[in-house]
């Protein structure tokens, strides 16, 4: 009897272990979760397209061979769908190469070699993907068996450019938690106790009307009233003027972010501009001083007076001083990945490869990025001294900074629901421009605004999860779930530049949240070593922060700064990691929450025996008792 | 400023005070602090005052104390005792800044601060003033002694008697010889030593390998492979007297000899090159087919030549000759040992380019592919034979490299030790040699002295071994730090475990009295903690069973091979940080790195063990023992800093020193000057 219950138990556990193996064995950072229905319990077969919501098959190409560079060519069917592209291996034993790719990641499409090209697989199609990759099909060379399916994936990945809507707006799969409802504005800074004597919530921009990239809702100081907004507005770069990013809980110094002051080449000044970064210095009752962090290089900075911008003079500014972190712009940075991408796929030079990760520079602009905003915690945390972070515009540098300083600064974003909040607030509200830098759906693939911000700041946030393994909630797995989703358009997170686009489409209403999804199975994405309270709630005040890792300080030193192989080389076999720590970690977390249960069990089974017996109960109560 | 004020508290400056008057005798106080000495262990020279520098620090910063050379080590012991010292692994034989002699690499001269000026030649002259000392050590610590405020005398003194002792000129100048404390065996039975034939008899049984046989035949008169100990294993179908005629055709009597094997066949040998002798070519595939007979599918053996067919003159993807292995480990040296903050930051901006420069992971990348194709090969049933050189060097690495990717023993803590054993002490790696120490009764220096070719090739297979460790970290028993405690002990000469060139060697030594003393007596060294710290949590818990499988009564048979398969390039190894980088400060920060993985598993671990024993007791006995102490709350891991066990715990690094970052040079990030000027 009693062998029966227990194995009853154990039966349970052994339920549980099953899906903490499958769990782990599909947390390989390849299987990526672009497909996958999480909630799904249906057994899915290896090489099957699963067809998501609202997703339809538009064309089917039979006989087409995969130019696999790994595996070499591989026949089988390519379909292509309104949401993916999708190539299944006839051979049962090459199904580990099924590709399942969003049309959202293809940056352009071309025709491979003519009717009358020589040589075997010379005929056919190759796809160039936004994350790090090609794709060669080889088609029969006879009756233009290629056309179809190349007419169908130019109309289908690149909607936006034939009057198509893109595929978010077909999708609606229901997830048990709105993810829309993650960021509330007015909760974030509730959070954070705006308002309060020193900083005010306006909605002067409740319209949109005084910056059409701004959110709805800021945080400003209080002394300042709406006249003088209005006028700091007229001397900032498209009105982007200083509001609250980050507020310290116990000194008062604050993160505010701004766009380049209007000062051209013949200086302009604004007293109000002065009088208002006098009132933010003021709202820190703790520095007479206030840094002014400028995210580019001086010499970027100074050509930028001759197209009307430029940078705070300190003669203007009095106790004011200004920084130039040395970041360089968009353009760089989309150069710099894409010599990276040349020395990651498809195959890596055994030859060069320190020497090539060397010449792309990667490294060394995640490098100058961690360090500025080390910079910028040095001086909030340390020296309690208030920071205003711009670069040109205040969209793409700045974000990434202030982004990063609160990361190091407020665990609370390092929670997964946290991070979430981060992304919505500094990277969506405050107007990245996801659509240009993206070119969701767009077949521009040359434009010159594509670049690659956002996942040059998830590198940076990778690099702190590396060189902290415990201080966040959430793995790596989440950041790559959210790069993968950056250009599968299957939700409306990333959809268009600013927050005023997003309300006209009315986003929140006609798609789906990726935090809802996400959220939807948060277990696949914590962090057994993480170090933190189970949650921050929203609702709480700032907590005393009494863990012992509150701040993050990471070492910018390429000696600690990797390549992220697990996204950038991913796609390459051979550089895969193929039994992460972390893997082997959450299998040993799960198999102790097995045994705690069972001991659990066991023990109250056991004391239950023992009572049926009338045997006095075992001494587990207080020794006073005695 | 806040920074300073963090730090003062810690660490005071002496360097700026200027030297007391009285030059000659100090006050009692500081003379009296005294070297912690073993048994048989003699000071030799000592200065007082003397200042260690706090490495990589950017302002004046050290700690007061004594410096002393011993017969065994270098020992700086401080004035007084802070709070730090303790951290990490504690060694029983030498304090937190000792250094065994022999871990001595270069010793420079200095005007008293971190900047060297001259590196000193062992046997060259010591000048008459010395300002101050920076030690190099092989294990890439580097320490750095200012002697400005010691009596007179003292630098040159205690430089000359380093210069000295940490170069004999003898072997038996060498610790091991000296050290009088008795020696108590207490190695796990299943280790094997790899030092008499019933070692080899029982290996041979282990793999279950019936067409081979064992010859002595190297242990008597006859012997051939004087760097090889007295037992070899060869096919059975071969006699002795083949065996010493073919040896002439191979390098060093070089055959190839068998060292692992499977049942089912496949076998895996090694040798030395072929000479280019008129019958070499001949002996060879005679001695080859032999092999091939020895396999019950009559299977031909794949021949690999790691540094290259000797009678083909392309040489493509073969390993390196000794001297360039050393060379690229010198730039290793020179990459993880800056002396500055501002060298440290120099080199930060030339890092990768540096890396690529020195090949040495391009080298660990070579050896891992090899062994991983030769693996695949054994694992396919096919016998691989191995040849380089002297069969003493890459044949140690690669044919280690390939029995740990396919013989789960050799995971273990005690089947790696019986590994080194086999094919690095017993197959005549000359560590004595490759260490840069004298042969053992050769005093007469000169000629035989240039022959010895120093080179890193142990440290070579440690690396690949943690490569290994990365890629697959619940296969091992041990853990990376096991093996950097490995590589240190390696410089450790109270050990005669790396003195040796040759097993012959050793037991000329033994019959001259040396006290054999195996490094693997880790209790010698360290506490039970800090060994607890080599095992790896994560393979423990392979075997544990889950609460289902406690039914099953049998626990599933461990298999007798399982590859550890993997693919190697350059792109998938890593320079092994937490050995070679420790001594870093500013990378040493709290919470950080791989280690935290560790820390948190043994941890999980504990509770593992605990939880199981407590389903134990309750199934067993009939009332449950709840004695107070067992808590059913886990611990907390507690706060180590990156380089745990090793390092400097994190004291130091004031966690804000924001870098020096030095702008790019925009020539660098782009070919067309275009994009720079680009709107923003």
């Amino acid at each position: 009897m009693d062998k029966h219950n227990s194995s009853e138990i154990l039966n349970s556990e052994f339920s549980l272990s099953k899906n903490a193996s499958s769990d782990s064995l599909d947390s390989d950072s390849k299987s990526s979760s672009l497909n996958s229905k999480h909630g799904q319990d249906s057994p899915h077969v290896l090489g099957d397209i699963q067809l998501l919501d609202s997703e339809k098959v538009m064309s089917v190409a039979r006989d087409v061979t995969y130019l696999c560079p790994f595996s070499g060519p591989i026949r089988g069917i390519l379909k292509v769908t309104n949401y993916q592209l999708h190539f299944r291996p006839l051979d049962a034993a090459a199904l580990q190469c099924t590709l399942s790719v969003p049309l959202g990641v293809v940056s352009r499409i071309e025709k491979v070699g003519g009717a009358s090209s020589k040589g075997e697989n010379s005929y056919g199609i190759e796809v160039f993907c936004k994350d790090m990759r090609n794709l060669r099909f080889a088609h029969k060379q006879e009756n233009h068996s290629r056309r179809g399916i190349f007419e169908k994936l130019q109309q289908l990945a690149f909607p936006l450019s034939h009057k198509l809507p893109l595929f978010a707006f077909s999708y609606s799969e229901h997830f048990p938690e709105d993810g829309w409802h993650v960021y509330d504005p007015l909760a974030e800074l509730r959070r954070m106790g705006v308002n309060n004597d020193m900083w005010r919530i306006t909605r002067i921009n409740d319209k949109y009307e005084v910056c059409d990239s701004y959110p709805s809702v800021w945080a400003v100081p209080a002394g300042a009233n709406d006249d003088l907004l209005r006028s700091v507005a007229a001397f900032r770069s498209r009105g982007r003027i200083p509001v609250l990013a980050w507020i310290h809980p116990s000194s008062q110094a604050t993160i505010t972010r701004c766009s380049q002051p209007l000062v051209g080449v013949s200086g302009k000044r604004s007293r109000e501009d002065e009088r208002y970064i006098q009132l933010i210095m003021d709202a820190n009752a703790q520095a007479h001083k206030v840094f002014i962090m400028d995210a580019r290089p001086s010499a970027n900075a100074i050509a930028n007076k001759a197209k009307g911008g430029g940078y705070e003079s300190e003669d203007a500014y009095q106790n004011a001083e200004l920084v130039f972190l040395d970041i360089h712009n968009i353009h760089v940075m989309r150069e710099s990945l894409r010599k990276l991408k040349e020395l990651c796929f498809p195959q890596i030079d055994q030859a060069r490869w320190f020497s090539g990760i060397e010449a792309s520079c990667w490294l060394k602009h995640i490098k100058c990025i961690l360090a500025g905003a080390v910079r910028i915690v040095d001086k909030v945390e340390n020296h309690k001294t208030s920071v205003l972070v711009h670069c040109s515009d205040g969209w793409d540098r700045t974000a990434q900074l202030t982004a990063l300083a609160m990361l190091m600064l407020d665990p609370y974003y390092r929670t997964l629901r946290g991070f979430e909040v981060l992304i919505e607030k500094e990277w969506l509200s405050f107007g990245h421009k996801f659509q240009l830098r993206i070119g969701h759906g767009d077949e521009r693939h040359s434009d010159a605004d594509r670049s690659p911000v956002f996942v040059q700041w998830v590198d940076c946030v990778w690099q702190l999860q590396q060189q902290f393994p415990t201080a966040f909630e959430f793995t790596e797995r989440l950041l790559i779930t959210i790069v993968d989703h950056l250009y599968s358009c299957r939700f409306g997170t990333f959809l268009f530049n600013t927050e005023r686009e997003r309300v006209k489409e009315e986003v929140k209403v006609k798609t789906v949240s990726l935090w809802s999804y996400i959220n939807s199975r948060q277990d696949l994405y914590l962090n057994p070593l993480y170090w933190g309270p189970s949650s921050f709630g929203t609702n709480s005040p700032p907590s005393p922060y009494s863990r012992p890792q509150v701040v993050l300080v990471p070492v910018a030193s390429l000696r600690v700064i990797k390549l992220w192989k697990a996204l950038y080389c991913r796609w390459n076999p051979t550089m895969r990691q193929q039994d992460p720590i972390y893997q082997r970690t959450r299998e040993l977390v799960a198999l102790r929450a097995q045994l705690e249960a069972a001991a659990m069990a066991a023990a109250d089974d056991h004391a239950a025996r023992q009572h049926r017996l009338g045997l006095t109960p075992p001494r587990v109560a207080s020794p006073h008792h005695v | 400023m806040n920074e300073k004020k963090k730090i003062v508290q810690n660490f005071k400056s002496y360097i700026n005070v200027s030297p007391p008057k009285n030059n000659g005798e100090k006050n009692g106080a500081l003379q009296e602090v005294k070297p912690k000495l073993l048994n048989g262990e003699q000071v030799a020279g000592a200065a007082y005052s003397v200042v260690m520098l706090t490495p990589l620090s950017e302002r004046d910063r050290g700690r007061l104390g004594s410096l002393f050379v011993t017969n065994y080590k270098l020992s700086f012991v401080p004035l007084e005792y802070l709070q730090g010292d303790d951290y990490g692994q504690r060694n029983h034989l030498l304090g937190t800044f000792d250094v065994p002699l022999t871990g001595v690499g270069a010793v420079w001269l200095t005007e008293g601060g971190p900047v060297r000026r001259r590196c000193l030649a062992p046997g060259g002259d010591v000048p008459a003033k010395v300002k101050g000392l920076q030690v190099v050590c092989k294990n890439m610590k580097v320490l750095t002694f200012s002697f400005a405020n010691s009596p007179i005398g003292n630098g040159r003194k205690v430089a000359m008697a380093l210069m000295h002792h940490a170069f004999p000129k003898r072997h038996d100048l060498l610790f091991a010889y000296e050290y009088k404390e008795p020696y108590y065996p207490t190695l796990p039975p299943e280790m094997n030593m790899f030092q008499r034939p019933g070692d080899w008899k029982r290996e041979l049984e282990r793999c279950e390998c019936p067409h081979w046989r064992i010859t002595c035949i190297n242990g008597t008169s006859d012997a051939f492979m004087l760097t090889a100990g007295e037992t070899l294993i060869v096919p059975s179908s071969v006699l002795d007297y083949n065996l010493m005629g073919s040896a002439r055709h191979f390098r060093s009597g070089r055959v190839p000899i068998w060292v692992w094997g499977r049942p089912e066949g496949a076998a895996l040998l090694r040798s030395g090159e072929l000479l280019q002798t008129d019958q070499s070519a001949t002996t060879e595939s005679v001695l080859l087919e032999q092999v091939r007979r020895s396999h019950p599918k009559l299977t031909p053996p794949h021949v690999v030549y790691l540094c290259g067919n000797p009678l083909n003159t392309e040489r493509v993807n073969a390993l390196p000759p000794l001297s360039t292995l050393t060379a690229a480990h010198k730039k290793m040296v020179d990459l993880c040992t800056p002396t500055t903050l501002a060298d440290f930051w120099k080199q930060d901006s030339d890092y990768y380019g540096t890396l690529e420069a020195s090949r040495w992971l391009r080298y660990v990348a070579w050896c891992l592919a090899a062994a991983s194709d030769a693996a695949t090969r054994l694992h396919n049933n096919v016998t691989v034979v191995l040849q380089e050189g002297d069969g003493v060097d890459y044949c140690a690495v690669v044919s280690s490299l390939t029995q740990l990717m396919l013989d789960p023993y050799f995971r273990t803590i005690s089947g790696f030790q019986s590994l080194v054993q086999k094919e690095w002490v017993a197959l005549g790696h000359p560590f004595c040699d490759r260490l840069g120490l004298p042969r053992p009764g050769s005093p007469k220096e000169g000629k035989e002295s240039t022959t010895a070719q120093v080179g890193p090739v142990f440290l070579l297979f440690l690396d690949c071994v943690w490569q290994l460790t990365e890629r697959h970290p619940a296969a091992f028993q041990f853990t990376d730090i096991y093996l950097t405690t490995l590589w240190d002990a390696a410089h450790n000469h109270l050990f005669d475990t790396f003195l040796f060139n040759c097993p012959r060697d050793r037991e000329l030594a033994v019959a001259k009295s040396l006290v054999q003393r195996p490094v693997w007596d880790w209790g010698e060294q360290f506490s039970e903690e800090d060994k607890a710290l080599f095992e790896n949590p994560l393979y423990a818990c392979k075997n544990i069973r889950s609460p289902l499988q406690r039914l099953s009564q049998q626990p599933p048979p461990a298999p007798r091979m399982d590859l550890l398969e993997s693919q190697w390039s350059v792109g998938a190894v890593e320079v092994w940080s937490a050995c070679y980088e420790r001594w870093l400060a500013p990378l040493d920060v709290g919470h950080a790195g791989r280690v935290q993985y560790h820390v948190h598993n043994v941890y999980t671990h504990r509770d593992i063990k605990r939880l199981n024993e407590k389903l134990n007791s309750l199934s067993i006995l009939s009332s449950p023992r709840s004695n107070g102490e067992e808590a059913t709350e886990r611990a907390r891991p507690p706060v180590v800093s990156r380089f745990f066990p090793f390092g400097t715990g994190g004291v130091m690094s004031s966690a804000l020193q924001a870098p020096n970052l030095q702008p790019l040079d925009p020539e660098q990030l782009l070919d067309s000057q275009s994009l720079l000027n680009a709107p923003d």
